[in-house]
């Protein structure tokens, strides 16, 4: 028992130190060179010994976008492990409720609305900021949040509250679908980028905000620990555990909304983290005790956000590439090896 | 002189900021996103962007001499000091004059290297001179602010602009050119140029001359109660077909030109999607179809008709009366805002044969039947 | 003798709306005591799964109360309900890294903090679980790569952990081969016998329950539910009817009545026919052995009646159950 404890906070801690790692590379490489002691020396203090303008890339992009990537990281892995846990489905992910395309519901809304307001593409206007679609994003997904949580008190099974959320889904793509085709060129092409996502969108006066908003969920979440892993033996046996099923599932599921909304109203609808991570996680821990889930999904998805982050601005490769590519390109191929090396253990013991 | 700018009578402190420039102090002419008026040793700039219903304070800016400090009383104003040495333009109507005027050297940034066509650019670009500090619709933060610039010009632009630039801490000034209708208030955005540089003697000699051109096109065209030849434009893309509204710029260019545009009543200054067969049953008779395509190799009829065989109804396509603007062959986008007076040449000369008949198309061209 | 689950005029079935609700079956008076094994039985569709939901908390009774150990489920939260009734059911539980300890320490989950930390008391209480299930050896091993018959221990073992006086099955055998039944209905008497827990269960499996349990709750749709020992129900034709089809005792199947703990004392029982079986199959199930010859005493029918007869005096039952109970004071 004590060994198994020993091992898994051994564990945690080489999760961290690789953090740790990807977040000094991430400060070091970008697409202007600096030297990493010059990196050091301005985090360090020594400000005053490097020019202006590598304190603005260090301070305003590359320290808030590797905290960023961090904090989405970890938001989106927990987000997608509620949702796992809560649905015992292993293909549930953040946006399989719609909550994502929701957002993307309310940035499309907002861009046509303003655009045929005005008789303008909306991009032009200048409000179209990226505050104004981060809000229209947040206000999309809220609206299929609430609606999900306003129904779900009349929903006996789980199943059909995921049937629902998907249908919500389609519904929310087949508007924006619409909306797009009704759209103006300029304004299609602005929902193409937020549809990329970004790490890059919140600076430094807006980190702490965005931080703070997500470490919230992030704690509520872990006092979640006992119910999850009781709602992980299915509803009857969570019941009764003593789970007040109706409410924790209600908590669950604003607690994994908030999570996507607060973040892909800053970084866009960012694919995968949350379909993969959580799979890495009871992969690398072999466990399925959400006491060891919830800290490993958080590292795992922040080491993983902050890898992508690193890959999308390699010097190299000429700029950001959009990070929604960059995440599902190394995901998909690692959660595929991760399947195929279980298919092969449970051959074995079988 | 009187004092052409008026400062809002200030029953509160708040209300100080808000300076306006009055039509008789304003010093463009044509374009009508943009006012320029003189204040004590600098400008006022105020952009006065079409949606807006109040001044407001980041579209007021003060163009004040570097070498002066500035007066407590613009203490509310963005300021940005002149001449601008080193500049970030983000659009290539920004840095095509610049090129013409000679000021290369003063353009540190650009974006989407791989579509410049201007051969300087490419040779500065190459050289490394000009840094591409955006690609595929986005901005490389750290090399925008490694380039150390004074001032960004852009277009106002939905992602990351400007809560992202600002974060650079470098001045912006957003750059709405595009949103003028008409062609001389497009191309008036040169003087701006000329304003921010101190240059404006050489910008404002530039665009008199093509101001003067292009009302003479003009006038010739009017004095010739010529018949109106109807002209329909642009073509679907992904089952879409967007068309000029009719207070866009090129619907003003037909008009001009002595043109009947189908869809001259529409009050759109953008573009609107329609189907494929709204414009069949409203446009498909119109003498003249002019379309845009960017291709490096030449365009034909058999091209077009291969993209969707309904354009082989069209009368223009029957007449071989298609008028093609090969952007990636001609530099449309990067030169003709300065030269409005050529498209319209262009144009009259394509639709009235009669007319200026030794003139040279520049930008568009009547496409040629195929060699069969 | 404790009465621990009490059902007193208890409606059950499914409303649609407030209106509109259908009860399964007539109102349920019926009561468990405390250290009783009892089955659950009847023909699909009788409502059992219904009644465990009820029981439960699953779904809202229509009607009557359910009384755990004295106490109305009504006016309890669910984290005193968790320590007084546990449940095992037959759902396939978990993903691929679930763990048996895992499983089994979740029963500690109403009285531990919101950690889940575990003190030395619930650990030893997970550990005496684990072997009165007979599972120690499975502790690390994930609940995939198990049998039915071990996942069904581990549940067992989970609700033993949880440490509530009764104990609700949902059909714990019904997955099962016929060596593992005999492990569960063992491991079912041991519990209820020697550590007095109350277990309730669903079987369709007669032959199972009626030579195991101390009682049958007997449903069947619309007719009211019974109870009362194997013996009275099949010897009263009840089983009979509420099934809808003649019942014999498939002796040749195998011989569960093997399983009671003999007791030392001897019951003299004259007579042949289907009553005077039933009246020996009580007995040898209650661990009596049945002589034709002698015995402490002697025990006969007639007419419809029971009669115990001792050196001393002579009594009368009505049922088997009441005279199983008399003879169960003797010795």
């Amino acid at each position: 028992m004590n060994n198994l404890h020993k091992r898994v906070v051994i564990s945690l801690l080489l999760l961290l130190l690789a953090g740790l790692f990807m977040l000094l590379l991430n400060l070091f490489f970008g697409s202007v060179t600096i030297h990493p002691k010059e990196v050091i020396s301005a985090f360090l203090g020594h400000s005053a010994d490097i020019a202006e303008s590598r304190r603005i890339i260090l301070y305003e992009f590359r320290f808030p976008q590797a905290i960023v990537a961090i904090v989405a990281g970890a938001g989106l892995a927990v987000a997608g492990l509620l949702m796992q846990t809560l649905f015992r489905n292993p293909l549930a992910d953040p946006s399989i409720l719609g909550i994502s395309s929701g957002a993307s519901l309310g940035v499309a809304l907002a861009l046509f609305l303003a655009g045929s307001f005005s008789g303008q593409a909306a991009v032009n206007m200048g409000w179209f900021t990226s505050i104004g679609l981060s809000m229209a994003a947040f206000a999309g997904a809220l609206m299929v949040l609430f609606f999900l949580l306003m129904i779900s008190g009349r929903i006996k099974h789980v199943v059909t509250l995921l049937i629902i959320g998907i249908m919500i889904a389609y519904l929310t793509g087949s508007l924006t679908g619409l909306l797009r085709y009704y759209s103006q060129k300029e304004d299609i092409q602005a929902f193409v980028i937020w549809g990329m996502g970004t790490f890059s969108g919140v600076g430094s006066a807006q980190l702490p905000f965005f931080t703070g908003a997500i470490m919230l969920g992030l704690f509520v979440s872990i006092l979640l620990s006992k119910s999850l892993n009781m709602i992980l033996l299915g509803d009857r046996y969570a019941q009764n555990l003593g789970l007040n099923i109706k409410f924790q599932t209600r908590l669950i599921l604003l607690l994994a909304g908030y999570l996507t909304a607060i973040i892909t109203a800053y970084a866009g609808p960012i694919a995968f983290i949350g379909l993969a991570v959580p799979h890495i996680a009871r992969n690398l821990f072999k466990t399925s005790d959400h006491r060891i889930l919830i800290p490993a999904s958080m590292l795992s998805g922040a080491v993983l956000a902050l890898f992508c982050n690193l890959i999308a601005r390699l010097p190299g490769l000429d700029g950001n590439l959009p990070i929604n590519s960059i995440t599902s390109l190394i995901g998909a191929p690692f959660v595929i090896w991760v399947m195929l090396r279980q298919n092969k253990q449970s051959i074995l013991e079988s | 002189m009187l004092a052409l700018i008026v400062a809002f009578a200030c029953t509160n402190q708040h209300d100080s900021k808000k300076f306006k420039i009055l039509d008789e102090a304003n010093l463009m002419r044509y374009a009508s996103g943009v006012r320029i008026a003189k204040v004590d040793q600098g400008y006022l700039l105020q952009l006065k962007l079409p949606w807006s219903q109040s001044v407001q304070e980041q579209e007021l800016f003060l163009l004040w001499p570097d070498s002066l400090s500035v007066p407590s009383k613009f203490n509310q104003l963005t300021v940005i000091k002149t001449p601008v040495n080193k500049l970030i333009t983000l659009s290539s109507t920004q840095w095509s004059p610049l090129l013409k005027l000679g000021m290369t050297d003063r353009i540190l940034g650009i974006s989407e290297a791989g579509y410049v066509l201007d051969s300087t650019m490419r040779r500065l670009l190459v050289q490394g001179k000009v840094a591409e500090v955006a690609k595929n619709g986005q901005i490389d933060f750290e090399k925008l602010v490694s380039t150390e610039a004074e001032l960004v010009l852009y277009s106002p632009d939905p992602m990351g602009i400007p809560e992202t630039l600002k974060r650079t801490g470098i001045n912006l000034l957003p750059w709405p050119d595009y949103m003028e209708n008409s062609p001389l208030g497009r191309a008036e955005w040169l003087r701006v140029l000329g304003y921010l540089t101190g240059e404006q003697a050489a910008t404002d000699r530039w665009f008199d001359l093509v101001a003067a051109e292009y009302n003479q096109l003009k006038n010739l065209v009017d004095k010739q109660s010529l018949p109106k030849p109807t002209i329909i434009a642009e073509k679907a893309f992904n089952g879409q077909w967007y068309i000029p509204g009719g207070r866009s710029y090129l619907a003003k260019i037909f008009e001009d030109a002595g043109a009947d545009y189908i869809w001259k009543d529409e009050p759109s200054n953008g573009s609107i999607p329609l189907d494929i067969e709204t414009i069949i049953a409203k446009g498909s008779e119109a003498t003249f179809w002019r379309i845009s395509h960017a291709s490096k190799s030449d365009y034909s009829y058999a091209q077009l008709l291969q993209e969707n065989e309904l354009y082989g109804s069209f009368t223009a396509f029957q007449n071989r009366k298609v008028i093609l603007c090969n952007t990636l062959k001609n530099g449309y986008f990067e030169r003709s805002q300065y030269e409005p007076n050529v498209v319209l040449a262009d144009f009259i000369h394509i639709l009235h044969p009669d007319l200026l008949t030794d003139h040279q198309v520049v930008y568009h061209e009547l496409l040629m039947p195929d060699n069969e | 003798m404790k009465e621990m689950l009490k059902l007193n005029k208890l409606v059950i079935g499914y409303a649609s709306s407030k209106k509109d609700a259908k009860a399964l079956m007539p109102p349920i008076s019926v009561s468990m005591n405390s250290g009783d094994l009892v089955a659950l039985t009847g023909p699909n569709g009788a409502g059992k799964t219904t009644l465990f939901r009820a029981l439960s908390s699953n779904i809202l009774p229509l009607g009557g109360e359910i009384f755990i150990d004295q106490q109305n489920m009504r006016k309890l939260h669910a984290r005193e309900k968790s320590a007084l009734l546990s449940i095992v059911l037959t759902d396939r539980i978990g993903d691929q890294y679930m763990k048996v300890s895992d499983v089994v320490a979740s029963g500690r989950y109403p009285y531990v903090g919101i950690w889940a930390r575990l003190n030395k008391l619930d650990r030893q209480i997970i550990d005496q679980s684990l072997h009165l299930a007979g599972i120690e050896a499975l502790a690390a091993r994930t609940l995939q790569s198990l049998s039915d018959g071990e996942r069904q221990k581990v549940m067992i073992a989970k609700a033993l952990a949880q440490d509530t006086p009764l104990i609700l099955m949902d059909e714990p055998a019904a997955f099962l081969d016929y060596p593992s039944k005999i492990a569960l209905i063992r491991l079912l008497k041991t519990l209820s016998s020697e550590h007095n827990k109350t277990i309730l269960f669903s079987s369709h499996d007669l032959d199972m329950i009626i030579s195991n349990v101390d009682k049958i709750w007997l449903m069947a749709p619309q007719k009211p539910m019974i109870s009362g020992i194997p013996e009275d129900l099949l010897a009263s034709g009840k089983m009979n009817d509420y099934f809808g089809i003649p019942y014999q005792l498939a002796h040749t199947v195998f011989d569960y009545a093997g399983l009671s703990s003999p007791k030392n004392n001897s019951v003299c029982v004259h007579g042949v026919g289907e009553d005077y079986n039933w009246l020996r199959h009580a007995l040898r199930r209650k661990g009596y052995a049945v002589s034709e010859t002698k015995g402490d005493i002697v025990l006969r029918i007639a007419d419809g009646k029971y009669i115990l007869s001792d050196k001393q005096v002579i009594s009368k039952f009505d049922t088997l159950e009441k005279l199983t109970n008399e003879i169960d004071k003797y010795f």
